[in-house]
């Protein structure tokens, strides 16, 4: 189920983005929850009250001047840095903060249904819709974590150290194990010992993934190709 | 300053140590301490100091050991006074390390992306080597006096160093040069940028400016109950609506200059392109290198679409920027065959050498930017995706 939120001052818009959104979730067999918003105050009192969305569609150019606070909101005020947001404008100048919130793709108005299938069709490439639960024995207890929250699993000899956005905890289990279970659920594999949630990454380099945590992961050398080529599948498609 | 000292002194105590022991541990040991004071007027850490120290010592002690087997010397100790009195071999030993630094030299500025030309490299060669040749003629003649032999010494150093420096200047200059076209080329683009951005502005003016006259004159139709002329009317205002299009228009000069310059004749090609494109104003990459990138790829296209059926023509550009990386794609219907050779695509087209260029060059400026490009020509479409870390 993705929950998405969408936020714009006039009406007519985020009732044709709706429905397009819908479309595209029919699409690509995706069930979705619409929340609409027409001021910022509006959404960010919402997700102070605990709301929590995937995908946010937020309109650049509100009246109130509060497309770009939102944003900082969500990022760094709720510190929400699993949620993708979607920027939506009239225009096709962007300010170069809007790219610092790590935005997941920018929609121009008037809406071409093309795209808006297209991006949804990415997320689900990327993401998935599955908030996966994932369960890890320690000692003589199950512990259960969600997959959502996980920025990434290390591997030390035979211990596997779980990093997630606000604590880390480890298990004895084994890298092939995870890549098992975890292959195509929005996690890449950049080293023997790493298995990254694609989700939390902050900045990619060549040879190093840098998490939204601060946390660097290394690139193998062997790999470097391999990521270079699985992030154009993510963003791009095919292949 | 202080810098300056630490040469001199290196001179004169190695000097100084060789005319009064001459033994080569101390030689060695003297040279490799002086060269670490000298590596310390320069910015860096204790390790490389001492690292770069170390291999401008082996560099230095190569030549010398290689040239005193060549002429017989290889059966001594270092703890004991020297003995070597090959004059010409000492100098064939100068020489050599000064060939030596030239090549580092030449292999630095290559590093750089500085292109050094195959003359250049020639030709550092050449005179150290001609004037050595000359010289060891010239001194294996027995006619000759002392004073002869310090001479010709002492030109032959004065014209490699005079070369040195003329050939330093030389490739001062080629920087230069390139700096030049560099900013040539920017100025290009944000000129012709200005001029679109102002003839756009003017052709909104006008456009406006027809659009309220037929307004005017529709609704007089309508007031007037002429029907079927406000019909007339309404069509000739639709087809005022097909202004022309900016292609791109994302506030970064660079990318919005280029691309609207290479697609102003799409429309009378009939090719429907299509954009999208997410970049700031700025970009951390230099201007040649996207202009290298975005323009050939272009090109490219475009020159694949003049053999493509009129009405199938378009052309698909995306130009993201995301998380530091710039994600690029490019693609578009192409006739005929694509032909590889080692793995590499080649040109279609006759004049081999100039096309062939176009993919090569960005291949460069990929890999300078530590990036990756996947091509597929699958379905008689071409597709390039290229992303660079920037």
């Amino acid at each position: 189920m993705l929950r998405i939120a969408i936020c714009d001052d006039e009406e007519s818009v985020c009732s044709a983005l709706e429905v397009y959104i819908i479309q595209a979730c029919k699409n690509n067999h995706i069930e979705s929850e619409i929340d609409i918003f027409s001021t910022g105050s509006g959404i960010i009192s919402h997700i102070k009250n605990g709301s929590k969305y995937n995908i946010f569609f937020l309109d650049i150019e509100l009246k109130d001047g509060t497309g770009i606070g939102i944003s900082d909101y969500i990022r760094n005020s709720a510190k929400d840095e699993s949620a993708q947001i979607i920027y939506v404008s009239g225009k096709t100048e962007y300010d170069r903060q809007l790219f610092a919130f790590r935005p997941f793709s920018f929609i121009e108005k008037p809406f071409d249904s093309i795209v808006i299938n297209s991006t949804l069709e990415k997320y689900m490439r990327i993401y998935g819709d599955k908030n996966e639960l994932f369960h890890y024995k320690y000692g003589h207890d199950t512990f259960w974590i969600d997959l959502c929250t996980v920025l990434y699993f290390k591997s030390n000899r035979k211990l596997i150290n779980i990093i997630t956005v606000t604590a880390s905890d480890k298990y004895y289990g084994t890298m092939n194990s995870l890549l098992e279970k975890l292959n195509t659920k929005g996690f890449i594999s950049p080293h023997k010992s790493y298995l990254v949630n694609y989700r939390y990454i902050k900045v990619f380099q060549p040879d190093a993934i840098i998490m939204v945590n601060g946390d660097e992961i290394p690139i193998a050398k062997g790999k470097r190709e391999e990521i270079s080529k699985l992030q154009l599948h993510f963003e791009n498609g095919g292949r | 300053m202080f810098s300056n000292t630490a040469y001199i002194s290196y001179f004169i105590l190695t000097s100084l140590a060789y005319l009064f022991f001459d033994i080569p541990i101390v030689t060695l040991l003297l040279n490799l301490g002086i060269v670490f004071v000298i590596s310390m007027t320069y910015e860096s850490t204790i390790q490389k100091r001492l690292m770069y120290s170390i291999y401008i010592i082996v560099f230095m002690m190569f030549p010398e050991l290689i040239v005193g087997a060549i002429t017989g010397y290889f059966h001594f100790s270092v703890f004991t006074e020297g003995n070597y009195s090959n004059s010409i071999g000492i100098i064939t030993t100068k020489i050599i390390s000064f060939v030596e630094a030239l090549l580092l030299q030449n292999y630095k500025s290559s590093k750089e992306k500085q292109n050094v030309g195959w003359s250049l490299w020639i030709s550092t060669l050449l005179i150290p080597i001609t004037t050595l040749v000359y010289e060891i003629m010239f001194v294996s003649n027995n006619n000759i006096t002392k004073w002869e032999v310090i001479t010709s010494v002492i030109m032959l150093f004065v014209i490699n160093i005079t070369a040195f420096y003329l050939y330093d200047s030389l490739s001062q200059n080629y920087v230069q040069k390139s700096m030049l076209s560099v900013l040539e080329t920017e100025n290009k683009l944000y000129s012709r940028q200005c001029e679109i951005m102002q003839s756009s502005t003017q052709e909104l003016q006008e456009f406006r400016h027809d659009m309220n006259n037929q307004f005017i004159a529709l609704s007089q139709l309508i007031n007037s109950q002429q029907y079927a002329e406000a019909e007339k009317q309404l069509s000739v205002l639709t087809s005022l609506t097909m202004i022309k299009t900016i292609y791109s228009n994302s506030g970064n000069v660079i990318i919005d200059g280029l691309i609207n310059y290479k697609l102003q004749n799409v429309q009378n090609n009939n090719i429907i392109v299509k954009t999208e494109i997410a970049v700031p104003s700025q970009l951390q990459i230099e201007t040649t290198d996207l202009v290298t990138v975005v323009g050939n790829l272009i090109d490219n296209a475009l020159t694949a679409l003049d053999i493509v059926a009129v009405g199938d023509r378009y052309l698909l550009i995306k130009i993201v920027f995301s998380q530091q990386r710039l994600i690029i794609r490019i693609s578009n219907p192409f006739l005929g065959e694509i032909k590889c050779k080692g793995g590499n695509i080649i040109s279609n087209k006759e004049k081999n050498g100039q096309h062939g260029h176009g993919l090569k060059n960005i291949s460069k400026v990929v890999d300078k930017y530590k990036g990756y490009i996947d091509i597929d020509y699958s379905g008689n479409v071409f597709t390039v995706d290229i992303i660079m870390y920037i």
